[in-house]
């Protein structure tokens, strides 16, 4: 499973077990973490971008659909492959599948008509790592939010499927009056370069 | 032919050019601090409020006060140290003597450990206060965040005989300062030992 770099990397210490949390906030574990694009100061040297890479255990395998919609939805599209959106591109489906926090209501999925930027590179405010090959989604006024990290950004395909388009990272905090909501993901095609793998369709 | 009934330039006395450039400073000047205080206005507006804490009350002693929850961020989730999970938390202003605290590791598997102020103890726990009373960080620029969700431990402490619930001082982004996450940390550690 594909997930953001820097959910594994934390005022410097790595976590290797990847836990799933319940409603009361509860821990469970379902897998391991075994590669990261982001050590404790950005992403590392011949790396790219925001990412992690898990190995599920037990049940808790992967499948190849992805949520949209709603934080809590249960409606899904399948995966049927991968896109990379060059800088420039406009339309009206292309989504960030936003979950949202363990408590509480969540960001839920946002739509991102331009793809304004590609291959940037973002300093963080809150943890000082620098992250680089970001593209930048705009929105005009609604931003991902906390807890969406390492979800997935899609297109739209039809009425039933979808093509990975990249991992949510982080986000400008703007949007409003003057200025767009600019969010920040990593192209999907960078864990093909960096770790190898395809993507899982159904 | 009508004549015009001029005053003599003499007669109306002009700003030195001292006074001309000093009202046109102070112009200048004024120009720019309404500019500067429409920019804040305006991004106060705009910018992430849900990033910030709200003040909602006084605390129940004096150098705390009552402060809601922010969406970036869980803590003091669930009933730990028999102090239920409560709708506001307590921040400290000053760094004040914590007696005790109670560390619930329960919901990541662990259990929950009482640390007691002691010779032993006393340093961590120093630190940690001073630490939770630190102020939240502000800034005039929209930062730049990441979207993850931090759940910090659940922990009650006790001062002056009051079981509190204490919020965590904030960065810009609304994440746990650093400073304050990494003495939490250390008093788990004396706390797991």
């Amino acid at each position: 499973m594909i997930s953001a770099g820097h959910c594994y990397t934390e005022l410097g210490n790595s976590y290797s077990t990847l836990n799933s949390v319940t409603s009361s906030g509860a821990w469970n574990p379902i897998g391991s973490v075994v590669w990261s694009s982001v050590g404790t100061s950005g992403t590392i040297t011949g790396r790219h971008g925001d990412l992690s890479i898990s190995i599920m255990s037990g049940s808790n395998a992967t499948q190849g659909y992805v949520y949209v919609g709603t934080y809590d939805t249960s409606n899904s599209r399948h995966v049927i492959g991968r896109v990379s959106l060059p800088e420039g591109w406009k339309g009206s489906n292309v989504y960030p599948s936003g979950a949202g926090p363990a408590v509480g209501n969540g960001t839920g999925q946002v739509l991102l008509d331009w793809i304004s930027l590609v291959n940037q590179t973002v300093t963080y405010s809150n943890s000082n790592q620098t992250i680089t090959n970001l593209s930048f989604g705009e929105n005009a006024s609604t931003c991902v939010g906390s807890g969406d990290s390492g979800g997935a950004v899609y297109q739209e395909n039809g009425t039933s499927d979808a093509y990975a388009v990249g991992i949510i990272s982080g986000t400008n905090n703007q949007g409003g009056l003057f200025t767009n909501c600019r969010n920040y993901f990593t192209p999907i095609g960078y864990v093909a370069t960096d770790w190898g793998g395809s993507i899982k369709t159904l | 032919m009508l004549k015009r009934n001029r005053t003599p330039r003499e007669d109306k006395p002009l700003p030195t050019p001292t006074v001309r450039r000093s009202t046109t400073l102070v112009l200048l000047a004024l120009i720019v601090v309404v500019f500067l205080i429409g920019i804040a206005v305006a991004r106060s507006l705009l910018d992430g409020e849900q990033l910030k804490r709200r003040v909602t009350g006084p605390g129940p002693i004096p150098g705390t006060t009552s402060v809601s929850r922010i969406t970036s961020l869980g803590e003091q989730l669930g009933t730990c140290g028999g102090v239920p999970e409560p709708v506001n938390l307590i921040r400290l202003i000053d760094p004040l003597r914590i007696s005790s605290i109670v560390v619930c590791t329960g919901l990541m598997g662990g259990g929950d450990v009482q640390v007691l102020r002691s010779v032993d103890t006393a340093n961590a726990l120093d630190v940690l206060s001073a630490a939770l009373a630190a102020s939240d960080d502000t800034s005039w620029r929209s930062p730049k965040c990441q979207t993850s969700y931090p759940i910090v431990g659940s922990f009650a402490v006790q001062i002056e005989g009051h079981e509190m619930r204490l919020a965590m001082p904030i960065d810009v982004c609304g994440f746990p300062k650093a400073t304050a996450q990494t003495a939490l940390n250390s008093v788990i550690s004396i706390a797991e030992k």
